[in-house]
């Protein structure tokens, strides 16, 4: 490798506007909305398989879009957290809950209040705006 | 002249350039701004040291050939893995040398097996993550360098993660570690290393997470028989989790002393086995981006390929090999 070639590629400058300059992921496969869809494709004793799988996954009610894949062993890889794969997809999720905290903050449920005591504090609310 | 990289919890003085290093590179602005990156959230500066993490996770996103199922990406999964590093940690290195204005540093290196052979309990306590050397775990991380302080905007602060959809988002918060999950409470040891570097050849069709060579048991997803990864290089990310658990990872510093090491153990390899690469240029254009002569994904082009890092002598060298 060429050490000038090296230095000159390695400016913050140089390192920015090749950054800036990479086309969209979408092309890549990531980024489409909707349910995450992967497929395997191989050859066996002249047959052609294709297998699409389709992960359609609610947390909380909430439609999760992830960038995953499924790969021939059946192991599910998800490419937000790149270091681990999963024989089951329940597992999967279960470690971005734990690794992705803000992404599935649990929403705090209203507190139920008692008629009379609700009652009395839209009153105060309105009597407030007024 | 070639530089010398070094194990950085033996050589003080490199392990002091470097946290200097890194921090200078993190307050460097890249002229650039979030919004340049189609990153969400609030707009603020990219520095030159999140430039990195930026690339990281974009390589990462990029899956080769789009769309395969298999989850091969232009840095990952594939045999471009150990290539691709190694241009990474060349380009962190032409940087850190440029902001210390020592053109003989060379980057250290975390030899983690060595603290993978220590009983379980004392992983977490090892030197690496004493206050002197990283810090330890947290969240956010409270000791050591880059620990974060509320009221010091300079304190040490993710400014770019990614999200569980795989976007990056702005935020401003403390790094953060957790050390030693229940299910994988061990580094690993020097045997898993050793064991390792006898595996040959480097890689194997179908190229991918799935073979058996030596690129995909030190990358991690393939174990020793008895065991179930993540494995080398994937283990220790998911051993200290937290901001090394994503795909921007190099959020933590700790990553490049990782990636310098696992540069190390490829190092080894070579010298045993030989400075060959697979797979040549006759393998299907479906492995565009992992085949010899193919460029790898850096801003170097085609004049950074995995043939011409195959021997980087005249850059730099290490110390000891494993």
């Amino acid at each position: 490798m060429d050490l000038k070639k090296l230095a000159k590629s390695a400016t913050p400058k140089r390192l920015a506007a090749y950054l800036a300059g990479l086309p969209d992921l979408m092309q890549y496969g990531h980024g489409r909305k909707g349910p995450s869809e992967t497929v395997r494709q191989e050859e066996h004793n002249g047959h052609r398989i294709v297998i699409r799988t389709i992960y359609d996954v609610q947390v909380d009610g909430t439609r999760v879009q992830l960038p995953l894949s499924v790969d021939n062993k059946g192991q599910v890889h998800c490419h937000s957290l790149p270091n681990y794969e999963f024989a089951s997809a329940v597992d999967m999720i279960k470690t971005l809950i734990d690794n992705f905290p803000e992404d599935f903050a649990l929403k705090k449920k209203p507190v139920k209040r008692s008629g009379a005591h609700s009652r009395h504090a839209k009153l105060k609310h309105r009597k407030g705006r007024k | 002249m070639a530089v010398t990289r070094k194990n950085i919890v033996t050589d003080t003085a490199v392990r002091d350039k470097f946290i200097q290093g890194v921090k200078l590179l993190k307050q460097e602005t890249s002229g650039r701004t979030t919004t340049d990156f189609g990153i969400s959230g609030p707009k603020q500066p990219v520095s030159t040291y999140d430039l990195f993490v930026v690339w990281h996770h974009r390589a990462m996103m990029t899956l080769t050939p789009p769309g395969n199922s298999a989850g091969r990406n232009a840095a990952h999964r594939g045999p471009v893995f150990c290539p691709w590093h190694r241009v990474m940690l060349l380009l962190l290195e032409q940087n850190l040398q440029r902001v210390l204005s020592d053109s003989t540093f060379g980057l250290p290196y975390w030899d983690w097996s060595a603290d993978g052979d220590l009983p379980v309990s004392q992983q977490p306590t090892a030197p690496i993550w004493t206050t002197s050397y990283l810090g330890g775990e947290g969240n956010p991380v409270s000791t050591g360098p880059f620990a974060f302080h509320t009221t010091d905007p300079t304190s040490w602060r993710v400014r770019i993660a990614g999200n569980v959809s795989g976007n990056l988002i702005s935020v401003n918060r403390g790094l953060r570690r957790t050390f030693a999950p229940s299910s994988f409470p061990s580094l690993p040891k020097t045997s898993h290393v050793k064991n390792a570097l006898l595996l040959n050849p480097y890689d194997s069709s179908p190229w991918d997470a799935g073979t058996s060579g030596f690129r995909n048991r030190l990358e991690g997803w393939a174990s020793e028989p008895t065991f179930a990864p993540p494995w080398l290089h994937n283990l220790v990310h998911v051993w200290i989790g937290g901001d090394m658990a994503p795909s921007t990872s190099p959020n933590d510093p700790v990553f490049y002393l990782n990636h310098c090491n696992v540069d190390r153990v490829w190092e080894k390899w070579l010298r045993t086995h030989g400075r060959v690469y697979v797979p040549n240029m006759t393998a299907s254009t479906s492995l565009k981006g992992h085949r010899i002569d193919d460029p790898i994904v850096s801003p170097l082009g085609s004049n950074a390929t995995p043939r011409q890092v195959l021997d980087v002598s005249t850059i730099y060298s290490y110390d000891t090999l494993p």
